[in-house]
């Protein structure tokens, strides 16, 4: 007895996570859908057709896109990485006005950085490039990614270092032996954040790509603004598929991962 | 065998006082030096040092005359055990105590087979693939010393390796950590703040105090020759009586008593109270006392004296058996000639 509502809650949640992408789901496959049928009428692959030909440029939106997140979460880790580590590990002088920077991004609207920047990038060439776009994604992803490293890092024992260095670890392999695999939890949690945070920037790709770079939300917008609700639906769960993958590898990996590191301390 | 030499070594914080300015200190091959002192005293920047993991503003470090200095930590052949074992919890024993021989490059088999021989030598044989979090305090500090012997290294630097330990298992790790010592004929440097552990671990000991050596020799002579008060009360002694020597006796207000050293600056006599003796009549270096506290410490009684002729001198003595005296009773104290320690 206990067990079924057990079942039925954890049912519950999964459904009510679900139930906004079922109509989506639908969608993608009706031809026919008006009030007041619960169902549509007439049934059609038309938008995944269109999704998959040449003619949506949905192969160039997703490449670019898993490009630019991919590059942005690595170059957001590499550049948060030492400054997480700086703000988790060290007191110093003016180290609450310097967090306070970190996050303003978060604060600013993203609009009002990015009409600043592009003026520059503009200037320094970096407009309208992919390589603009990927710096202009940083800008949103390295306060999170920052923050939930210094995080980790207020929990890490630097003479755990030490300790490697005297046993005869190399710097390099201190970093890769003991470093790592202490806040390994924590860069992928970080990781994530950053694909994803830069995986859903619309504003910041539109104004800095200058519509040449094309990711995936630039896509789906176009076909959402023209009101092709099938193409759109189709696109739409195309978008959210690497969150929920995310999802899925972050909740296997890091939740026994956490168990045993809780254990471990 | 190495023997460790500092030279004028000298490291210094600019933001905290602690400093350790113009270190000498030769540390004998193939035996147990400690570093003892308070903390703050600049023992474990000296081990540190000694491991590399700091670098030293001026001066030099040897290893058998060959200048480390420049060396860097994992080169050097100083392991450092540190004081919180720092057993890496991500991984398992045996993988934890063959981490320096990996980090070496030694092949698979040989490091597991090496980590499971030293891992028999600690006591801890068949724990090779536990987890670290399924292990006693006393066990990690085992995996902590196997994983820096096991790297066979020329200089072993253990960082207060009792401190964590409750009594009986601060002996059985002592009694370990000699006998490793010297199977391995290893030279160590043990840092302690307590002067016990010191005692009952080193063949000798570097007493400092301030980023300064203060002391240097084999463990009784701490008891029996301290160089100042402050380091007879850092090994606990309590018995502190002032005066200056005139001629051969030293003149205090509770009379003169006769000294075997004759150090002409001296402001102080001291005794240990297991040395302090009752006498039955008043010859040389007695002292008029009342008994103003009488404890029994489990194995033997303490009593504290004081002084009729001086109310503010206080005396405690110890003596295996009970004297019979009642508190407030007078008594007779002879403090013996050859006991008397002047400083």
């Amino acid at each position: 007895m206990k067990r079924l509502t057990k079942y039925a809650g954890v049912a519950l949640i999964v459904l009510g996570v679900l139930a906004p992408f079922i109509p989506i789901l639908i969608w993608s496959f009706a031809r026919r859908w008006y009030f007041p049928a619960v169902l549509p009428t007439e049934w059609s692959i038309r938008g995944w057709a269109y999704a998959f030909s040449s003619a949506s440029r949905l192969p160039q939106a997703l490449w670019q896109s898993l490009l630019i997140s991919g590059v942005t979460s690595l170059l957001s880790i590499l550049i948060g990485l030492p400054a997480g580590r700086a703000l988790g590990l060290h007191k110093f002088r003016g180290k609450t006005l310097v967090e306070f920077l970190m996050l303003a991004p978060t604060i600013v609207p993203a609009f009002a950085v990015a009409m600043g920047i592009h003026v520059v990038f503009i200037r320094l060439g970096l407009a309208d490039t992919m390589i603009g776009v990927i710096l202009v994604h940083l800008v949103p992803t390295l306060p999170y990614v920052t923050l939930v490293l210094a995080g980790m890092f207020a929990n890490y024992d630097v003479n755990y270092e030490a300790q490697a260095r005297s046993l005869g670890a190399t710097p390099l392999q201190t970093i890769w032996y003991v470093l790592l695999p202490s806040i390994y939890p924590g860069l992928i949690v970080a990781g994530m954040f950053a694909f994803i945070i830069s995986w859903s920037q619309y504003i910041l790709t539109l104004l800095i790509g200058g519509g040449r770079v094309l990711t995936l939300p630039l896509l789906l917008f176009s076909f959402a603004s023209s009101g092709d609700n099938n193409v759109t639906a189709a696109l739409s769960i195309i978008f959210i598929a690497p969150a929920i993958v995310l999802l899925i590898i972050s909740a296997r990996y890091l939740t026994g991962r956490n168990v045993s590191l809780a254990r471990g301390n | 065998m190495t023997i460790v030499k500092l030279t004028n070594l000298t490291k210094t914080y600019p933001d905290s006082g602690f400093s350790v300015e113009n270190f000498n200190l030769e540390i004998p091959a193939g035996e147990i030096t400690a570093l003892l002192g308070p903390s703050g005293s600049g023992k474990s920047t000296l081990l540190k040092l000694i491991a590399g993991l700091l670098s030293p503003n001026s001066g030099d470090l040897t290893f058998d005359d060959v200048s480390v200095v420049s060396t860097p930590a994992e080169q050097r052949g100083a392991v450092m055990a540190f004081q919180n074992n720092l057993v890496f919890p991500w991984l398992s024993v045996g993988e934890n105590v063959a981490f320096g021989l990996k980090m070496r490059g030694v092949a698979k088999a040989t490091r597991q087979q090496q980590a499971r021989d030293i891992l028999t030598l600690v006591q801890l044989d068949g724990f090779e693939n536990r987890k670290p979090s399924e292990l006693s305090g006393g066990q990690q500090q085992r995996v902590s010393l196997a994983r820096a012997l096991v790297t066979q290294p020329k200089v072993l630097l253990l960082d207060e390796p009792l401190s964590n330990l409750d009594a009986h298992l601060r002996e059985e790790m002592r009694a370990l950590i000699k006998s490793l010592q010297e199977q391995f004929e290893i030279t160590t440097v043990v840092v302690t703040h307590d002067q016990e552990e010191a005692v009952i671990l080193a063949d000798q000991i570097a007493l400092l105090f301030d980023g300064k050596l203060h002391q240097y020799g084999q463990p009784s002579d701490f008891y029996q020759r301290p160089v100042s008060r402050r380091v007879a009360e850092f090994f606990g002694g309590v018995n502190f009586i002032e005066g200056q020597l005139q001629d051969t006796e030293f003149e205090t207000q509770v009379g003169q008593f006769s000294v075997s050293n004759l150090k002409q600056a001296a402001t102080f006599i001291s005794i240990r109270p297991e040395h302090i003796k009752l006498a039955i009549e008043t010859t040389e270096n007695t002292l008029e006392v009342r008994l103003l506290e009488r404890t029994f410490m489990g194995t033997y009684y303490r009593y504290r004296w004081q002084a009729e002729q001086a109310p503010t001198l206080i005396l405690t003595s110890t003596n295996t058996q009970d004297l019979s005296i009642r508190v407030s009773e007078k008594a007779l104290l002879h403090l013996p000639k050859e006991q008397l320690i002047v400083l």
